[in-house]
């Protein structure tokens, strides 16, 4: 029998050591038994397996950095380059996923994202203007049109800024939640609607600020 | 043995870390300042003259004299449109990829000025450690760009050096201020140089140097404000002596010598008299600091929008920021401290002298990858935004300025007529969004086999290192096979030239190509591997347990061999497991085909 058990191995995330066998309690990278770095796998664990936190949509942004410094200590490029070119290629590899899931999960809008494509909810299929945006949306159309008139666009502006700060309070409530729900989709079903809604917000006031430059 | 080496636009530098302690190795001057200036002799057979040598023949022999050439490096001659006339070169060979200076029959690269420094650097080590020197960090500005690096970088190979890192000046200085005593906190660190201008802001903790973000402007520093005042002078010795300073190259080259010299003094005095000799002519002038501090504010203001938009980028506020570091010559200058301060509200500190500190930084580097600064850490950043040319002319950006480096961003690619065999692929960095504002940094061609609109499925992963150099990937992903990419060099030089240059250079060449492709041959290995594990994962049922067995154990030969330094063996093993999954792959092709027809007819 072909012992297939070393294919599997190099495919998914592991808690033992590929080089010593060591078991961690925790998903490994570096190995903190013998250091060797571990074979890049071809199912690539998520960004929340390899900070060995739990999924949630606001990370606690201390003990993310503390985890990170941690796994850059080990695995960044300088740490290996008196290592053969082979750990050293593993080091540059880990470090590029490591600094890529630390990017996202310190930034709450980029995590939201993530956990969207976490759980297959493409943010894709909800890109239509929200219902309860539409009213402003075509006042904005018309207020761009006519002549740079400053007050018009400052008192707009400070109607969008509260329909983002209902946003953001939601998006809290949503976060708060998160631990407590065992069915996680109703809330990322709101997350979506709401990183929708703030996107053409978004767009909204850069408009508005190309038109207030403009006055 | 690795070194540390500031290559800067007016002085460089080299040095190691001793026992703890920086070493920087000293000119025959007896400084360690060796001035960044070459001087070709007339006769040929003359070598050319690096240092405080070849800054004494700038008055006499103007045209044969090349300094401040770092600013022209990775640039293309319409780059350089602005300051050219002010400096007193023959760019008449230079192309729009790259700047070129000719002097008397010859004409030279930034690169190779470059590498004349980086030879003079080396030997002057060499000489004081006994020992060969063939290792080194090499520090740019941190807003330098892609082109700027890999030039940098190739500057080095000329020399004969292998480039371990190239090292941002911010950071370096940063690191030295680490080395000296236990900082933490954020700490920003403000390099005004001869030619460029930097701005970082970094998170120290536990022996982490964190780059939350940096800005810049590559063309600006001292020389500047040499050039502003020749510039409020020169009309004043016009109409008194009826002469103009700038209409000559020699006469040039001694006013702005006049000019520097004055820019010094009135660092440390308020007042002082202004005096230029030229043939019979004589020009006294009283200058007070006032009047420099206004000839210059317009190009000091010119760093305030970089600082405002790297607190911005780097989310802290100037009442979070622990220190404040000065770094650079024109750092000295009374005016610019007091600017930093206007701008973060506390006083710079300058412990270290800011014409070595970037050096001693180099060394620390050097040291932390030769793996005796056991718990020190450099994490450092993009400078400027990575994208893609898509329709209309616009920029999708991929990879965002200050992302921590290594990073990598993936794209998918795909056909749009049937029989397609090629892709078009131009990528840019800047902050602009019509890519006619950025640099071009590559473009290149994907080739593919000709299949119906649609099916072929292109994964592009563009790859930025540690150094801040990009490098790109291609694979085909129905059949696992890896799409060939060229991309042409950024600096300017077509492969051929490269190789020619290089072999040219080096004493080595050998062994140094050998290495390249040993690595070359991991890495594809490598790539080979993990592009067969993606396609077992999605078509392990088109194989039977015979095919299945021979790659896994095609595989597992592989990674056996990918240590060790055997390139034959490495190619060896790899073309066995491109034999056992040449079937697998035109099976996996065949299916996707039918699949993309049978989604058509629905």
């Amino acid at each position: 029998m072909r012992p297939k058990v070393v294919v599997v191995a190099l495919l998914s995330p592991s808690k033992t050591c590929a080089s010593c066998g060591q078991t961690q309690n925790a998903y490994v990278v570096s190995c903190p038994n013998c250091h060797s770095l571990q074979p890049f796998p071809a199912v690539t664990p998520s960004y929340f397996e390899i900070f060995n936190i739990p999924r949630q949509l606001k990370v606690d942004l201390e003990l993310l950095r503390r985890r990170f410094y941690e796994l850059a200590q080990n695995t960044h490029p300088d740490k290996h380059s008196q290592l053969n070119t082979y750990q050293g290629s593993l080091a540059a590899r880990w470090s590029t996923l490591i600094n890529k899931a630390y990017q996202t999960l310190r930034d709450p809008r980029a995590t939201s994202f993530y956990l969207l494509e976490l759980y297959s909810l493409p943010e894709k299929e909800t890109r239509s203007l929200p219902n309860d945006l539409a009213e402003a949306y075509f006042e904005l159309q018309d207020l761009l049109a006519e002549s740079p008139n400053q007050d018009a666009v400052h008192a707009f502006k400070n109607r969008l800024a509260e329909q983002k700060l209902a946003i953001e309070k939601d998006w809290d409530e949503i976060a708060k939640d998160w631990p407590n729900e065992a069915d996680k989709i109703p809330l990322l079903l709101r997350l979506r609607e709401q990183l929708n809604k703030d996107k053409y917000l978004s767009s909204m006031l850069a408009d508005l600020k190309n038109k207030w430059e403009q006055s | 043995m690795i070194v540390g080496i500031d290559l800067g636009t007016t002085n460089s530098l080299i040095g190691i870390i001793e026992k703890g302690r920086p070493r920087l190795f000293q000119t025959s001057e007896g400084t360690s300042l060796l001035p960044s200036v070459v001087y070709f002799p007339g006769d040929p057979a003359q070598s050319p003259v690096v240092g405080t040598p070849a800054v004494e023949m700038k008055v006499s022999f103007p045209e044969r004299v090349i300094y401040s050439a770092k600013r022209f490096i990775g640039r293309g001659i319409s780059d350089v449109k602005d300051w050219q006339k002010l400096l007193p070169y023959d760019f008449s060979g230079s192309s729009e990829q790259m700047v070129r200076f000719t002097v008397g029959d010859k004409s030279y690269t930034p690169m190779e000025i470059g590498a004349l420094v980086l030879k003079h650097l080396k030997t002057l080590a060499e000489q004081e450690l006994g020992t060969e020197v063939k290792k080194a960090v090499i520090t740019v500005p941190a807003y330098f760009n892609d082109a700027q690096r890999q030039a940098t970088k190739f500057a080095g190979e000329l020399a004969g050096l292998e480039v371990a890192r190239i090292v941002n000046e911010p950071t370096a200085a940063c690191l030295a201020y680490g080395l000296d005593k236990k900082t933490e906190g954020v700490v920003a660190v403000f390099d005004l140089g001869g030619g460029t201008f930097d701005i970082s802001i970094l998170r120290v903790s536990g022996g982490v140097f964190e780059v939350l973000a940096t800005n810049g402007d590559t063309a600006l520093g001292g020389d500047d404000f040499d050039h502003a005042l020749a510039s409020h002078l020169a009309p004043l010795i016009h109409q008194a002596t009826g002469f103009d300073p700038m209409q000559s190259a020699s006469s040039k080259a001694s006013f702005l010598s006049a000019c520097e010299k004055a820019k010094r003094e009135l660092s440390d005095q308020t007042e002082i008299v202004f005096s230029w000799n030229h043939d019979a002519i004589v020009f006294e002038h009283r200058l007070t600091r006032g009047d420099f501090d206004e000839a210059i504010y317009p190009f000091l203001k010119r760093a305030l929008l970089p600082c405002v938009q790297c607190l911005e980028d780097s989310k802290v506020s100037t009442s979070t920021i622990t220190d404040v570091i000065l770094v650079g010559g024109s750092t000295r200058v009374p005016r610019v401290r007091a600017f930093v301060k206007e701008i973060f509200g506390r006083e710079p500190i300058c412990t270290l002298n800011p014409d070595e500190v970037v050096a001693i930084g180099a060394a620390v580097q050097a040291n932390i990858l030769s793996g005796h600064t056991q718990g020190m850490l450099l994490l450092d950043v993009i400078p400027l935004s990575l994208g893609i040319k898509t329709m209309g002319g616009v920029v999708s950006k991929i990879i965002h300025r200050n992302s921590t480096l290594p990073i990598s961003a993936t794209e998918h690619y795909s056909t749009y007529l049937d029989g397609q065999v090629a892709v078009d692929i131009h990528v840019l960095q800047g902050e602009r969004e019509l890519s006619k504002d950025n640099r071009s940094l590559a473009r290149f061609q994907l080739k593919i086999p000709p299949l119906p609109a649609g099916v072929p499925k292109i994964e592009v992963e563009f790859i930025v290192d540690a150094n801040g150099i990009l490098s790109i990937r291609a694979m085909e992903l129905r059949t696992g096979q890896t799409a060939s990419v060229t991309v042409n060099p950024s600096y300017g030089l077509t492969d051929t030239e490269v190789e020619s240059m290089l072999m040219a250079s080096f004493e080595n060449a050998e062994t140094d190509f050998n290495q390249r492709f040993l690595i070359e041959a991991q890495m594809e290995a490598e790539s080979l591997v993990r592009a067969t594990q993606k396609s077992l994962l999605q078509g392990s049922h088109l194989l039977d347990p015979d095919q299945k067995a021979e790659i896994e154990s095609a595989i597992r030969r592989i990674e056996k061999v990918l240590p060790t330094q055997e390139r034959e063996e490495i190619k060896k093993a790899c073309e066995r497991l491109s034999q056992a999954t040449e079937k697998f792959a035109q099976d996996l092709l065949n299916h996707a085909v039918k699949e993309a027809l049978s989604n058509r007819e629905i």
